[in-house]
């Protein structure tokens, strides 16, 4: 199905090729899994499979590449769309027209396939992938996890002997995200599609897949199946593995899980009646002055729609909250609310011991730190350094104490090569780093992130969860609005599952987590029945080397236990 | 922000795109045709009906907030400038190059009357943007325009994205502390400056992602297809016949028999209204009303 040899690419105006010497044989009906650190490739070796690199983007090639037999360097990419169907990220910057029906027939219109066989593949399309009931549902009113399914649904109407898939859940909850996958799977078996996917949150799709390949600096390092991927992964210190595999590694066992049923049955082996003592509970008053209260806050948009009712929390200096729930659940408008950017319907909301307003946080210059869910909008300068320094003087610090402060925060986040590079010109997760750095440099008192974890790979998640939890244990009060429950599990001590708008569970993290089926980290669900209080990766790895030591299971190859960059 | 076209799933929003043009050539038609009080209060009341029944009092709010700025406008200077009718209400000075500002109540009425008139027609406009699919209009105007009417479309699309955007942006750099809302207009705009160029990249960066997954999905060839062009369904026939046909017919016998004039004294209501012109014009927007709830009840089924 895929052939390249030597693949070379060179993007328009760049020394560094994206893809160096490219080797790669994918036989048809394969389910490949592409990780790698974030700016590794991966996106462009995707987008090399439809011919969008290089007749799309422009740029030099060299090397032998060649889909479906036909050689990319020739075949144009209108040519290969009828062979090669791919999803990005965003599924919004996907749709083009304004309703479901027309949406997937949009591609087939292109194809100047004849009406009658349009009709008849929309039909299958709408069937087969649960959308009938949306057929004419206009697409801006559409959820995200909705969008994601109809734009799978446009490009598989086509009948792709090839499916490519960029990071497609990275904008989903849990729930939808499993829902697209499972759609993903079924396709793959039931239609033999060979499908090539990048994802960062591997827990949602590595059991999936029957191949996987490393990629670094535009190389491909690894390529084999799962297990010895993972093999491969835990004796380099790659942290490119899902939480459930990982935490095997990183307490030495033998034995590497893929999935939480052979993790459990490893554990329960091992377990065999054993007793276990809980893990100590949470701190869960850290005892400083309350930064941030919302008392009954309900908000209203004009157009009517209720989007928050009575909302009651309070965050204190020092304190971490992490708030989940589903696309449209009012996470977003919560954080606004909060701000203050927002006034509320009913209720109160105090920020540093004032009511919140937009006047009240202009005011505050810089002393809360806000990263929306949209980075594009936080960058104005031409570089990375630049933007921060910008923050830094917008928080009244100047010259040589800001320079030290800026590289420190750079070389703290492991984004000093990406000082003199301009904002825009970084991938989505070198992006999402950068505007994590802009927004905590200055040390603000009190930090809101709405989906921080955006397209960001395991080992910059470690990085920002490590600068976070410094911040917190300096005092800074954090609120992360997330889809990621590893995440969420890891850096806040309290979190609160949102739900039409309502707080529908609150209180500390591994209670709210352990409580939820979908809402959960995979290692929550790995100990469940076994040590119901283990939610974040550390606790797990302590419970299994503790284990491991009591049930003296062997440890046959030395592994210091740690993972590159934590 | 500008609300545009979202289906609501309304009878209204249900119709094809050229029976809801039709109709409201013929309300925009009659807004600018007469001049009788009567039927301009009986289209500018079926307009609100319309908006009513199409589910979009709440996101017509900023029609009616530009309109009515409009309208006060005119009512305002209408009087200033014109120096007709007969009875004077306020004798004024006499200034340069404007002559003797007095106000009469004729102008003063004529002023009210245009004002009404140009609140209408600002409603007309909106509750058409919101009731025509940009996809079903550009498509119907010109096959042969399909490119630059997928751009319309998809600019359309955008416009409410690009704005929530700006906003977002705005947001987050005031968190930052960037000084947005303070010092003078110069100051402002010197700080906004790179919020819209940052806006500007934005727009072009998500261009180009809905031009890469277009071209992943065939577009950009020579040939292509159309795989359904709208049908006509049973209610649009009705509503051209009962509504739009009527409407059409009542504002053309209108137009011929409107002989009102507020100059130089203002006629009395009767001259120039004929009742039947007035049941025309009117009775369609209380048919819109009564079909409409009729939709929302049982009626779909056999209207579609």
């Amino acid at each position: 199905m895929i052939e390249l040899k030597g693949f070379t690419y060179w993007y328009p105006g760049r020394e560094k090729p994206a893809l160096r010497q490219v080797d790669l044989r994918v036989e048809e009906g394969e389910f490949v899994l592409l990780v790698g650190s974030t700016g590794c490739g991966k996106t462009t070796l995707m987008r090399a499979l439809n011919g969008l690199v290089p007749h799309f983007h422009g740029g030099r090639v060299s090397g032998l590449a060649k889909v479906a037999g036909k050689d990319l360097a020739v075949s144009s990419t209108r040519e290969m769309a009828s062979l090669v169907g791919m999803v990005f990220q965003e599924p919004e910057d996907q749709a083009v027209t304004t309703t479901v029906e027309r949406e997937i027939a949009f591609g087939l219109e292109s194809m100047a396939l004849p009406p009658g066989l349009i009709s008849r593949r929309v039909e299958e399309m709408l069937s087969g992938m649960g959308l009938s009931r949306l057929r004419e549902a206009f697409i801006p009113n559409l959820s995200g996890g909705e969008l994601q399914k109809v734009i799978l649904a446009s490009v598989m109407a086509a009948h792709p002997r090839l499916l490519v898939l960029d990071e497609p859940t990275s904008q989903l909850d849990p729930v939808s995200a499993e829902e697209l996958l499972n759609l993903v799977r079924r396709l793959h078996e039931e239609t033999g599609t060979t499908v090539v996917m990048s994802e960062h949150r591997l827990e949602r799709c590595y059991h999936y897949a029957s191949r996987v390949i490393y990629l670094e600096e535009g190389e491909i390092l690894f390529d084999g199946d799962p297990v010895r991927a993972a093999l491969w992964m835990s004796e380099r210190g790659k942290p490119y593995l899902p939480p459930v595999a990982r935490v095997f590694v990183r307490a030495g066992w033998e034995e590497i899980p893929l999935t939480v049923v052979q993790g459990r049955r490893l554990i329960g082996k091992a377990v065999d009646g054993m007793g276990r003592e809980g893990c100590p509970p949470h701190p869960e008053d850290c005892g400083g002055e309350e930064v941030l209260s919302a008392r009954g806050l309900s908000y209203m948009y004009p157009e009517g729609k209720e989007a928050l009712r009575g909302i009651d929390l309070s965050l204190k200096a020092g304190e971490s909250m992490a708030v989940l729930g589903e696309n449209g659940a009012g996470k977003s408008t919560l954080v606004r609310c909060l701000l203050g950017l927002l006034s509320p319907t009913r209720g109160k909301v105090r920020l540093l011991g004032e009511e919140a307003s937009p006047d009240r946080l202009a005011r505050l210059r810089g002393e809360v730190g806000y990263c929306p869910q949209s980075v594009r909008g936080l960058f104005l300068r031409e570089s990375v350094w630049d933007e921060l320094l910008l923050s830094l003087s917008l928080r009244g610090i100047e010259g040589r104490e800001a320079v030290d402060m800026a590289s420190q925060h750079l070389e703290r986040l492991g984004l000093e090569h990406l000082a003199a590079r301009h904002p825009w010109e970084l991938s989505s997760g070198e992006r999402e780093m950068a505007a994590l750095a802009v927004t905590t440099v200055s040390r603000p008192r009190l930090v809101l992130l709405d989906e921080p974890t955006r397209g960001l790979d395991y080992l910059a998640k470690f990085r920002a969860l490590a600068l976070l939890e410094e911040m917190e244990r300096e005092g800074t009060a954090l609120l992360a609005v997330t889809h990621d429950v590893e995440f969420a599990a890891a850096v806040s001590k309290r979190a609160s599952i949102l739900g039409s708008g309502r707080l529908v569970a609150e209180g500390p993290t591994r209670d709210v987590l352990r409580g939820s089926l979908f809402f959960s980290p995979q290692v929550s669900r790995l100990f469940r029945g076994y040590d119901d209080g283990i939610s974040t990766e550390e606790e797990a790895v302590r419970f299994l080397r503790d284990l491991a030591h009591k049930r003296l299971v062997r440890f046959p190859r030395p592994f210091d236990g740690e993972v590159e960059g934590r | 922000m500008l609300p545009i076209y979202r289906n609501k799933g309304t009878l209204l929003h249900s119709l094809h795109a050229s029976v809801v043009l039709l109709f409201m050539a013929a309300v925009v038609g009659g807004l600018l045709l007469l001049d009788h009080p009567l039927y301009l209060l009986f289209l500018g009341v079926g307009l609100l009906t319309m908006m009513h029944s199409a589910d979009l009092v709440g996101e017509s709010r900023p029609y009616v907030r530009i309109g009515a700025t409009l309208a006060v406008l005119v009512f305002l200077l209408n009087p200033l400038f014109n120096r007709n009718g007969s009875h004077v209400l306020l004798f004024g000075p006499r200034l340069p190059v404007l002559g003797k500002l007095d106000i009469t109540l004729e102008a003063v009425l004529y002023g009210a009357l245009s004002g009404g008139r140009v609140f209408s027609l600002v409603l007309a406009f909106g509750l058409a943007g919101m009731l025509l699919d940009p996809d079903e209009v550009l498509r119907l105007l010109s096959p042969s325009i399909w490119r630059t009417s997928l751009a319309l479309g998809l600019s359309v699309r955008m416009y409410p994205t690009l704005v929530t955007e700006a906003q977002r942006m705005k947001e987050a750099q005031m968190a930052r502390g960037l000084p947005l809302e303070t010092g003078g207009k110069w100051e402002r705009f010197k700080a906004y400056l790179p919020l819209w160029t940052s806006l500007f990249r934005n727009s072009l960066e998500r261009a180009s992602t809905v031009a890469e997954s277009m071209a992943a999905r065939g577009f950009g060839g020579k040939k292509r297809t159309v795989w359904k062009k709208s049908n006509y369904r049973r209610i649009d026939v009705l509503w051209v016949t009962l509504l739009a046909i009527p409407l059409m017919t009542a504002v053309v016998v209108a137009a011929c028999s409107d002989g009102y004039s507020l100059f130089p004294s203002p006629d009395p209501l009767g001259k120039g209204f004929s009742p039947w012109a007035g049941a025309g014009i009117s009775l369609p927007f209380l048919l819109v009303s009564g079909l409409s709830a009729w939709w929302r009840g049982r009626g779909r089924k056999y209207l579609l």
